[in-house]
């Protein structure tokens, strides 16, 4: 079944398909900032995400042709994009360390100094915690809690059921809450 | 009764909605402790701030898109023409070089710079030359020294002090290696030609990165940082798309009648 758009989206992607530069520049507007930030979690450096980001962008311009727009939505089908390029190039070069924690924003822009700081502190520590999470966990937990993808959409994306995800959701969210436990600053907050 | 993690997505999709969870956490009170921790978390991950792209990328990235969907477009158009009328187009090509060669424009033309008159007629030969050139491999070479040609332009330009334009003919050079290297890998080439052309990529690669490291030292010199980095970016980029691009003609030239396989999927 094809999925639901609003007219304004199949009029632009009618334009994309077309290659028409008003569209393409649209599109790559509103999706560039979630395609790299997908990357980067995975790939885990500025240059990686970069090249590769460019490069889903550059086959989209090679497939638009022959997407339907009946089909998968469109910011799923970008996404499978991105998934495919990150996993072929783990296949050619293997994993690297993960250090998203360095670059982590120290966080709120307002408040007082100590309390910047401690919010900027509580950030680095998840960010360090999603480094315990299998490169699926942490793919699963950026779509749903950054760019705020459902289910289904995930499903389509990482290519598994909705069982699976909610599974997969679940281990994560408990795998965080395990290691966040170990390094208590978060949790004393709350108290 | 949906299992733990199902109830746990739907309290998520509540939370996410603005709806209360007081019912949903009503049905499983036993479990209402360990759903509202995990709850924090995603709530604590949703404010989490990943880094932006850096906007020189963003806009490197949306030229380089724009001028390959340009190409795309031209090569269409023309592929449609080709159809159409095959020795028409041919006779008005041949045509057209025989008569500019006979004016001994194309002469003139090779030294022109963009804004140069002549400019305009060079890149339109090169054009006719790479639609004439029907061999894959011929066809690619060709593509290659086009490719290192605007390099050469870049850094005469960037010498003018024409920095802008400089770092469009970069832009156009990454659009013709990144052409190449889809070129090399979906073209039916004979394995000995692979091997030769892989040869030839290599010559050309080592000719543009000693163009774009000169480029990038005299952009420094002047001044320009930003652009001397976004000329090393390309620099990156194109050499990372040869390497894919060599390695692909490597592979076909060793298993012979196979041949080398795109990405899978994408």
């Amino acid at each position: 079944m094809g999925a639901l758009r609003k007219p304004p989206e199949v009029a632009l992607l009618k334009r994309a398909k077309a290659l028409e530069p008003g569209a393409l520049t649209e599109i790559y507007e509103r999706h560039i900032d979630s395609i790299y930030r997908y990357i980067y979690v995975r790939v885990r450096n500025q240059a990686d995400a970069e090249d590769l980001t460019g490069q889903v962008f550059l086959k989209m311009i090679d497939a638009l042709p022959g997407y339907r727009l009946q089909g998968v939505p469109f910011s799923t089908w970008l996404y499978r994009i991105a998934h495919n390029l990150v996993v072929d190039r783990y296949r050619r070069a293997g994993r690297t360390p993960l250090e998203l924690s360095e670059h982590v924003p120290d966080g709120s822009s307002f408040g007082a100094p100590e309390v910047r700081l401690q919010i900027g502190e509580d950030r680095r520590r998840l960010a360090a915690a999603l480094s315990h999470l299998t490169d699926d966990q942490r793919q699963l937990i950026l779509l749903r809690f950054i760019e705020n993808r459902d289910v289904a959409q995930i499903a389509r994306i990482m290519n598994r059921t909705h069982g699976a995800i909610h599974a997969m959701q679940h281990r994560a969210l408990a795998s965080l809450r395990r290691v966040l436990a170990d390094a208590p600053a978060v949790e004393a907050r709350r108290a | 009764m949906p299992d733990f993690a199902t109830r746990l997505d739907r309290c998520l999709d509540a939370l996410k909605d603005g709806r209360s969870l007081h019912r949903v956490l009503q049905r499983s009170p036993g479990e209402r402790d360990e759903l509202i921790d995990l709850l924090r978390v995603s709530t604590d991950i949703s404010q989490l701030q990943l880094p932006a792209p850096d906007p020189a990328f963003k806009l490197r990235t949306r030229n380089l898109m724009l001028a390959v969907a340009a190409q795309r477009r031209a090569s269409a158009a023309r592929s449609r023409w080709v159809v159409a009328r095959p020795l028409f187009r041919l006779a008005v090509a041949v045509g057209l070089s025989g008569a500019l060669l006979g004016a001994g424009i194309v002469a003139a033309s090779a030294q022109s710079l963009p804004g140069d008159p002549l400019y305009q007629v060079k890149r339109d030969i090169e054009n006719i030359q790479l639609s004439l050139t029907l061999d894959p491999a011929a066809n690619a070479r060709l593509r290659m020294h086009l490719a290192t040609r605007r390099v050469a332009e870049a850094g005469r330009l960037s010498a003018q002090g024409r920095v802008a334009e400089a770092l469009s003919l970069i832009t156009a050079f990454n659009t013709d290696v990144a052409e190449l290297g889809r070129q090399v890998v979906t073209a039916p080439l004979q394995p000995a030609d692979a091997g030769r052309l892989e040869r030839d990529v290599s010559q050309g690669q080592a000719e543009a990165d000693g163009g774009l490291e000169a480029v990038a030292a005299d952009l420094t010199a002047r001044g320009h940082s930003e652009a001397a980095a976004s000329v090393q970016h390309s620099e990156r980029q194109a050499d990372q798309t040869l390497s894919g691009a060599k390695k692909a003609l490597h592979d076909h030239g060793a298993k012979g009648s196979s041949r080398p396989s795109p990405s899978p999927d994408n």
